[in-house]
């Protein structure tokens, strides 16, 4: 008798739809909640679109940063997560070294995930603060293109800024 | 990060807000560089003048720095500046900007006379200005459009052009807050009012303002309060105040009137106390006099 509703519950309760994320770089497959993977516009397009097979190829983006990725979107995806919970998970998931933010933005760019793409910026923009141009170029891999006489001409047009900087 | 589109990395760079790691930006590369003019927002720190030497000015750091922006839509300025400075710096961004905040610390040297331009008549130039925010002001001729209005440390608030204001806060926690002068708030729909001190004519005035707003105007978080008489002066005034707030205040628990110094030679003085004790037995539940 006390089993009975249970019972019901289980029969009325439709099947989760789940869709396959595979990683094309080393071929590593994800199995996620449809609702989850939708929070990514380039997905839910294909979706939408009737694109989209039982295994979605995802290109250029390493098993490694879709986990992320999609650690993101499941937490995005519940609904009793208060703004709290988030903003903590959030931070989690970007406190990664450089190289893996640079690919974890490219990921949520070409997914389109607005959110990811968000707090992944803000978090590589907060690490170049107060550090000296040399440093940013360092940790940053960024080439430097100036000339030194250019590079000179730049910088006498904020010298107030690098007081205290080689 | 050289392996980025360009746009991914205009949009890094516009999380970058304070001057100083912006001007550091420009430095990195050329690309770098070319990203500054697609920043949001820019932050001038307080200490920003502390080192300069030379010619430098920071109306003119501000200004170099804001007219390379091609959509600055928040700007910060902490540091000193010159209403000739701001003037400039919003002709140049005007329209796109949309958040302004201003640390006015040299308030000092700014007599408060009614005839001298103020600081901020040019503010008019940023046409699409959702949110000013202020620190230690005197301001004289606000925009009429602005929307969200909060105001911190001021003893004296007038604002005479309050028909879109839908937001409104008053703070001070340092002094107290003398007059405030309010146009019709016919928008309102949000009203905040803090600080350690508030005259009798500022508290009445806003008690006024929010009902005139709303004849349903309610109090809901006041539950205690300490008002301190010192004289028997537009006692009528007084009494209207603590009508009203008794009135408003819903919740109210505990109100405590302080009676300090009065002197009681006066008539009016004798009067006055009478009105008080009067009130107090009105509302036995709630009012006790010290």
């Amino acid at each position: 008798m006390a089993s009975a509703p249970e019972n019901e519950k289980n029969a009325s309760a439709p099947e989760k739809k789940t869709l396959t994320l595979k990683s094309m770089i080393n071929n590593e497959e994800f199995v996620v909640d449809e609702h989850v993977a939708l929070q990514s516009v380039t997905i839910k397009n294909m979706v939408d679109s009737d694109c989209a097979g039982d295994v979605i190829p995802v290109p250029t983006i390493s098993g490694e940063i879709l986990a992320l990725v999609i650690e993101y979107c499941k937490n995005h995806a519940n609904p009793s997560a208060s703004e709290d919970d988030l903003k903590k998970a959030d931070a989690g998931i970007v406190a990664k070294d450089i190289y893996t933010l640079i690919d974890l933005v490219l990921a949520a760019n070409f997914l389109d995930i607005k959110g990811l793409l968000e707090v992944t910026s803000q978090k590589i923009a907060d690490s170049i603060k107060d550090l000296p141009h040399q440093d940013v170029r360092e940790i940053f891999g960024v080439e430097n293109d100036y000339t030194p006489e250019e590079e000179a001409a730049v910088r006498a047009e904020h010298d107030w800024a690098f007081e205290g900087f080689p | 990060m050289d392996s980025l589109p360009d746009a991914i990395v205009q949009y890094i760079l516009s999380h970058t807000s304070n001057a100083k790691d912006v001007a550091s930006c420009t430095c990195v590369s050329k690309r770098w560089k070319d990203s500054i003019p697609y920043l949001r927002s820019l932050y001038f720190p307080r200490n920003l003048n502390d080192k300069l030497t030379g010619g430098d000015t920071t109306d003119n750091i501000v200004k170099q720095m804001v007219s390379s922006m091609c959509q600055l839509e928040e700007l910060v300025v902490y540091c000193p500046f010159t209403s000739v400075g701001l003037a400039s710096w919003l002709s140049l961004t005007g329209p796109s900007l949309r958040y302004l905040e201003l640390r006015m610390d040299n308030l000092v040297e700014q007599q408060p006379c009614t005839d001298k331009p103020s600081k901020l008549d040019c503010i008019g130039a940023a046409r699409n200005l959702e949110s000013l925010k202020l620190w230690g002001v005197l301001m004289i001729h606000s925009p009429k459009w602005l929307e969200w209005l909060e105001v911190q440390g001021c003893s004296w608030i007038r604002v005479p052009e309050t028909q879109c204001l839908r937001n409104l806060s008053i703070a001070n926690n340092s002094g107290r807050v003398y007059m405030v002068d309010f146009g019709k708030l016919a928008a309102l729909d949000f009203l905040s009012i803090r600080g350690v001190q508030w005259c009798w004519e500022a508290i009445s005035k806003m008690l006024q303002l929010a009902n005139e707003v709303d004849s349903r105007f309610v109090i809901h978080c006041l539950e205690e309060t300490v008002i301190t008489v010192r004289s028997p002066l537009n006692a009528e005034q007084k009494m209207n105040t603590l009508e009203s707030l008794v009135k408003y205040g819903r919740n109210l628990k505990k109100m405590t009137i302080r009676i300090l110094d009065m002197k009681s030679s006066h008539s009016s003085a004798d009067d006055f106390f009478q009105e008080i004790c009067r009130f107090r037995c009105l509302n036995r539940k709630i009012v006790s006099i010290e």
